[in-house]
């Protein structure tokens, strides 16, 4: 699926991946798809929060070790 | 959504290892969409202030300025040795436990480095990205002699205990560290 932007935040560490999305969701509008690729050990957990928490939805998850790339609905 | 989700955070100590737990916290809370409030008191504000040489001089700032927020008449010199030995700067701060006179910061600071955590300074500053609100206490101020010209933001508000008591009143979550 395509995604409106991207952002790369592998090698960040827990909190700065978060920091990065919300500020790039602030730039977003509602409706946009973020792709967003880490690798942080938390940073699944913590992108499933994130959108649990501001009603953002996940529409793909792919994995490939420790890298995951998810693409988010805002 | 329901209202939005408010937090405070006093920041009382100046050690390394607290205020970078604070930041963390912080950080993490303000980007998941808590609304945070970051109070600075006593040593806490040593995360904010520049960081100086234990002999350089300090600017002259406007005094009618300082005056505004502090007694500056009441001023004597055992606050301007506290000022010169209070030294400031984010990364610099010492550690509540293994200082060794210094080392034990640069070697944490190595540390984090290396394993792509971000360092204290950085946090403030990404803090201050999302925007979330930093105060000064009072007395702070005015007791360690401290100038909000002298700080990495100017122009931070410095208020009293009344101010504090709102913010954490119309908070859910709020910490002393």
């Amino acid at each position: 699926m395509a995604a409106d932007s991207e952002l790369d935040v592998t090698s960040l560490c827990c909190p700065m991946p978060l920091v990065r999305l919300a500020k790039a969701a602030q730039a977003m509008s509602a409706g946009d798809r973020l792709r967003i690729i880490g690798d942080d050990p938390m940073f699944e957990e913590e992108m499933r929060d994130y959108c649990e928490e501001n009603g953002h939805r996940i529409l793909e998850v792919s994995r490939d070790g420790r890298r995951v790339t998810l693409l988010l609905e805002l | 959504m329901s209202e939005k989700k408010k937090g405070t955070v006093m920041l009382l100590s100046g050690e390394l290892d607290k205020a970078l737990v604070a930041f963390l916290i912080i950080n993490g809370f303000a980007a998941m969409g808590v609304e945070m409030k970051v109070w600075f008191t006593l040593l806490g504000v040593n995360c904010l202030k520049k960081r100086r040489g234990l002999f350089s001089r300090r600017p002259r700032y406007d005094q009618s300025r300082e005056a505004s927020y502090r007694n500056t008449e009441s001023d004597f010199i055992l606050q301007n040795i506290v000022e010169m030995l209070n030294r400031g700067g984010a990364n610099h701060l010492p550690l509540s436990r293994l200082n060794m006179m210094g080392l034990g910061p640069s070697l944490l600071n190595r540390i984090l480095r290396r394993k792509h955590i971000a360092t204290l300074e950085e946090l403030i500053h990404a803090a201050r990205d999302l925007g979330v609100d930093f105060t000064i206490c009072q007395i702070c101020v005015d007791a360690l002699a401290t100038s909000v010209d002298d700080l990495i933001f100017p122009d931070l508000p410095v208020k009293g205990v009344t101010a504090y008591m709102k913010d954490a009143m119309n908070a859910q979550f709020n910490v002393i560290i």
